[in-house]
């Protein structure tokens, strides 16, 4: 008898969470936030006829305030663009919580939820291509956010446009800049050591890429090449505390995002390093990502430069698209979309708006920003 | 030797019952939250829905329906996920470079025996705690993917095998036959074989086992094997569906997910009671939680609160009545 009471509260507890917290992400009650200050477009006279337009976002995680910002970013734009073309918008987002396993699951969901364009935020840019051939062959249109399939990847496993930050410009207009710095101090770099970040995603191919072009350049050996894990800070720690023992000269470093930096910071410290530009200790440090942590670095000297991640205007460019598909017209540059993010720097970095950065912070950044 | 089978048996039928009553409060409560879900989520109950539930039950529910064996010995197998990685990654490297899906396909049941036997050899004959010999095989197996793979996605499985799991008989997919084949074969095992019982007896009373003549160190060893032997299975059925094997395919969030369905088809954590059905009951149950959170467009820290407040109440479930403090 208790066992049965107790059981009725398990469906019962269920029931009431599951119906007290779904939240129908309709164009209807849509989030009023406005990311960034944006401001969107007017809205012109809406089509007699409504079609319903179910957008599926299958995000690789949401651990790091920046996924927030693609999850809240995109739900906006695509609400605002669909709506403004006449469409019907709902727009449900689901996290793989860095599974790939999960990944593929959470696509077939929102296929069986009737999504006719899933947007995919993919952990890893080989396996993701059984899941776009899945999501194809349900008619739902594929398209890859801050994420890129195998280049390599053909025919139905092709997706049907990809809308990414350029990594490869991040890490490269990042480091050049850091350079300069190091050349206006009269420094020269030594023991050069790269952060690599997780070896499945393209970003992080393309950002090691930017980083041994700019060295190819400037005639810079890459010392050490450490690893950071899955982004994992605490690998970026470990691995970063080990190259620093061993290269103890070092004064030169590249995170592959801002998400690394307390990592980065913990093992300058344990190495004695961990001083602002102009101290004889500081270690030159080129980021990328623009994240909370990179924005305050920036200002208080210890981080040279980062260039940010464009995430405001990958979601308009993304929701375009969208729109495009849905209305069978041609995507410019064949359906793959780069786009560049402005480069921060320790003197520019409080000049710029709409600065996700800004907008996700536990603490306001703005007070770090030069008094006027 | 006579007496020994028939009191065996006896306490099999006895424990038989039990698991029957719990089975089918577990049976109505899923029965009540199917209806509901389908009366009020749009495009639940559709052909493609349940046959995707059961699809994404199939993978972990395979490992769990191992992971019962050893939890029923009073174990765990905290490997699982992993030894699975490391089996695909070998066994999906070899059919890479070969084309020889059959011979990859024994590599990745291999690597996850030997695994298996060394979890099997460190409990029985070491004495070593479940808990802390597959935490580190766990970790050993997960070292071993990522140096394999030197942290790389691994395509190239064979059309054919692929193909072959992806079909579909008479609208069944092939990956839900497989997993329903599994559940007869270990069902059959469990409840119509001595060494079922034997398995039930050794975790209810190891001692008392002993001293009937049980070989409770074969006993357990086998069901180390057997769960060994599922994560192979599952390795091969997640790697034709995502079509790749990678180091990081066993995240710990999976055994989460292959506990779970242990838990809340009515496995004790305290071993001797637990059923093969129940356990697909509960892969499926956790499948059909995350589809309907996934499809009523639930937050993520939701989905995760929920699925741990099912876990909390199942496990008060088996122990109400068990203990008095």
């Amino acid at each position: 008898m208790k066992k049965a009471v107790l059981s009725l509260f398990l469906v019962l507890t269920l029931l009431v969470t599951l119906i007290g917290c779904s939240t129908p992400q309709t164009a209807s009650n849509a989030t009023t936030e406005q990311p960034a200050a944006q401001e969107t477009p007017a809205k012109s006279e809406a089509p007699a006829e409504v079609k319903d337009l179910k957008v599926g976002f299958v995000i690789s995680s949401l651990h790091e305030p920046i996924f927030k910002a693609y999850q809240d970013y995109l739900k906006k734009a695509v609400t605002d663009a669909g709506t403004e073309a006449g469409y019907n918008v709902s727009f449900t987002c689901v996290s793989s919580d860095l599974d790939i396993a999960k990944e593929s699951a959470n696509v077939r969901d929102m296929l069986a939820a009737g999504s006719n364009v899933i947007i995919l935020n993919t952990i890893d840019s080989k396996a993701c291509l059984a899941t776009i051939e899945e999501a194809h062959k349900a008619g739902a249109k594929v398209v890859m956010f801050c994420r890129e399939a195998d280049p390599e990847a053909s025919g139905i496993q092709k997706p049907d446009v990809t809308i990414n930050m350029d990594s490869y410009d991040q890490a490269y207009t990042s480091l050049k800049r850091t350079l300069e710095y190091m050349k206006e101090d009269g420094v020269e770099p030594v023991d050069m050591i790269s952060c690599m970040g997780y070896m499945l995603d393209q970003n992080a191919i393309n950002r090691q890429n930017g980083v041994q072009d700019v060295c190819m350049e400037e005639g810079i050996a890459i010392k050490q090449i450490v690893s950071c894990g899955v982004w994992e800070p605490e690998v970026t720690l470990a691995n970063l505390t080990a190259a620093l023992q061993a290269n103890p000269n070092c004064n030169l470093i590249y995170a592959p995002s801002d998400s690394q930096l307390s990592g980065v910071q913990k093992a300058l410290e344990r190495a004695g390093k961990w001083a602002p530009r102009g101290d004889k200790k500081h270690v030159y440090l080129a980021g990328t990502d623009v994240f909370p942590e990179g924005y305050k670095l920036l200002a208080l000297k210890y981080e040279e430069a980062s260039t940010e991640n464009p995430v405001w205007p990958c979601a308009v460019k993304t929701a375009e698209s969208i729109v495009k598909l849905m209305k069978g017209e041609t995507i410019e540059s064949d359906g793959f979309i780069k786009v560049k993010g402005r480069v921060y720097d320790q003197d520019n970095y409080h000049t710029f708006d709409y600065t996700w950065a800004k907008d996700y912070s536990t603490e306001d950044l703005s007070q770090y920003d030069p008094k006027k | 030797m006579y007496q020994l089978t028939k009191r065996i048996s006896a306490q099999g039928m006895n424990i038989s019952k039990k698991i029957s009553k719990q089975n089918q409060v577990m049976f109505i409560l899923f029965a009540v939250l199917f209806v509901i879900l389908s009366l009020t989520i749009d495009r639940f109950l559709t052909a493609y829905n349940i046959f995707n539930i059961i699809t994404q039950a199939s993978i972990y529910g395979t490992m769990a329906i191992g992971l019962t064996f050893v939890m029923i010995t009073g174990g765990i197998d905290l490997s699982l996920p992993t030894a699975m990685a490391a089996g695909a990654v070998v066994g999906v490297m070899y059919m890479a470079e070969t084309g020889n899906a059959f011979i990859g396909c024994l590599l990745i049941v291999f690597v996850c025996l030997v695994v298996g036997a060394i979890n099997a050899v460190a409990v029985t004959v070491w004495n070593m705690p479940s808990l802390i010999v597959t935490l580190a095989t766990q970790t050993v197996a997960t070292g071993f993917a990522v140096w394999y793979t030197n942290y790389l996605t691994i395509t190239g499985i064979p059309k054919g095998l692929i193909n072959f799991f992806r079909a579909s008989a008479f609208s069944i997919p092939v990956y839900v036959i497989i997993f329903l084949i599994i559940i007869v074969t270990c069902h059959f095992i469990l409840t119509k074989t001595t060494y079922g019982r034997w398995l039930y007896f050794v975790g209810q009373n190891i001692n008392t086992a002993k001293v009937s003549g049980v070989p409770t160190g074969l006993t357990i060893s086998a069901a180390y094997l057997i769960s060994a032997l599922t994560a192979s299975l599952a390795g091969i059925m997640l790697a034709t569906q995502i079509g790749s094997a990678q180091p990081g395919m066993g995240r710990p969030s999976t055994f989460l997910d292959i506990v779970s369905s242990a838990v809340i088809g009515g496995v004790s954590t305290n071993g001797g009671k637990g059923t093969v059905i129940g356990t697909a009951f509960g892969a499926v149950f956790i499948a059909l939680l995350s589809n309907a959170m996934n499809l009523l467009g639930l937050q993520f820290y939701t989905t995760l609160m929920i699925k741990g407040l099912v876990i909390i109440l199942a496990t008060a479930m088996d122990n109400f009545g068990r203990h008095r403090y």
